[in-house]
């Protein structure tokens, strides 16, 4: 999936975070974002997966041509590894990684055994599947991190999106 | 800072004050023929008058005809029950609010970016997150509705079906039915300590997910 964001400005209070910035990245590319800290790498981030909205007639962001300005977070399909993961701490791994499958409105979502077996992969692909049934809070940081990253891959994003650095 | 001068409102007859970018000129300064137009006082007819014109404006208009054909909610129990939420449910807040606003909202972004609806992520990671909190303010809540008495007392009427445990001790102790009123009183005591220890409980209970969420969780912003 393309990602295209046209001239697009972010205004808190008086401070421009964006000032008219346009960026163009193809399907497949990898792209990061360097810059000081506060530079806005964070709020351009936002601003494409829609946890955020630019200023009211400031530019679009297309994906694949397809203008998703108005589109919510959920529906934009961009899977998030956040700052400091946010995983789930009343959910067991299993469940956080498998809370976007089941999350699903119930036509598309999954047998349970499917799920089972999805999220088995999954966590095999992260290396943890020993670690199932454990809370995030018995986890170490890198554990964390790639639940996260299980969570998020789970509902098949067609971008994945990562703040910040890995910090295992 | 000076003091002001006694005449000072009058001399500042024609200062405009600014709200929020509105000018608004005192109505002290407005002149005296505007002001009886306004109120149909004077030598000019109350009909012409923009109380008047408001008041028929108003009439059919929704609060006065539902307050003509409704007979009301005060004096029923509806209206103690709306009492007590009124002076409870700062409790309720004041539990939550810190709580939270120490959690932010990451874990409700997460779950929305998952695909998740809003009621799915209400019910299934802000309920849960908050859940303990949320009866600790219930619990407070509970303790508080028992006790209270002046706007309950107010809203019942004095109607025997709508006392609650204060009101209808207050009446009994004033028709000198000693052993009633204080069987009423001790009642409520006991309640009053039910409510205690559910308190301690939650509090207990409550106080281990926001530690381990401390630990947990690493520093957040």
């Amino acid at each position: 999936m393309s990602i295209e964001v046209c001239g697009v400005t972010k205004t808190f209070n008086r401070f421009k975070a964006l000032d008219n910035v346009s960026l163009k990245v193809e399907t497949g590319e990898l792209v990061s974002l360097l810059g000081p800290s506060g530079c806005g790498k964070t709020t351009l981030l936002r601003v494409i997966s829609g946890m955020d909205t630019a200023d009211l007639g400031s530019g679009a962001i297309l994906f694949d041509g397809r203008d998703v300005s108005g589109d919510e977070i959920g529906k934009r399909r961009i899977g998030f590894v956040l700052q400091h993961y946010a995983l789930f701490k009343h959910l067991s791994v299993f469940e956080n990684v498998a809370f976007g499958l089941r999350a699903k409105a119930w036509r598309q979502r999954l047998k349970e055994q499917d799920i089972r077996a999805k999220v088995g992969e999954l966590l095999q692909l992260v290396q943890l599947q020993n670690f199932a049934s454990r809370f995030p809070s018995q986890l170490s940081g890198g554990q964390r991190q790639r639940v996260a990253l299980a969570r998020a891959l789970a509902v098949e994003p067609s971008v994945l999106s990562r703040r910040a650095f890995w910090r295992a | 800072m000076p003091a002001a001068p006694a005449n000072r409102l009058a001399s500042n007859k024609d200062k405009v004050y600014r709200f929020n970018g509105l000018s608004v000129r005192p109505a002290v300064s407005m002149p005296r023929k505007r002001i009886s137009r306004a109120t149909g006082y004077a030598n000019s007819s109350p009909r012409q008058s923009w109380l008047w014109r408001f008041g028929t404006f108003a009439q059919g208009w929704w609060p006065l005809e539902f307050a003509r054909s409704y007979s009301g909610v005060v004096f029923t129990p509806m209206a103690i029950a709306l009492a007590s939420i009124f002076v409870t449910f700062p409790f309720v807040a004041r539990s939550l609010i810190p709580l939270m606003e120490t959690q932010g909202c990451d874990e409700e972004v997460a779950a929305l970016s998952l695909g998740a609806s809003g009621f799915r992520t209400f019910f299934k990671v802000t309920l849960p997150n908050i859940k303990w909190a949320l009866l600790y303010g219930v619990i407070l809540c509970i303790a508080r509705s028992f006790g209270e008495f002046g706007a309950v007392s107010v809203v019942s009427g004095h109607i025997d079906s709508n006392d609650t445990m204060p009101l209808r001790n207050e009446k009994l102790w004033n028709e000198y039915n000693n052993q009633a009123a204080f069987t009423i009183a001790s009642l409520l005591t006991l309640l009053a300590a039910v409510a205690l220890v559910l308190q301690l409980i939650v509090e207990r209970k409550r106080g281990r997910p926001a530690m381990s969420a401390v630990e947990g969780e690493g520093t957040r912003r």
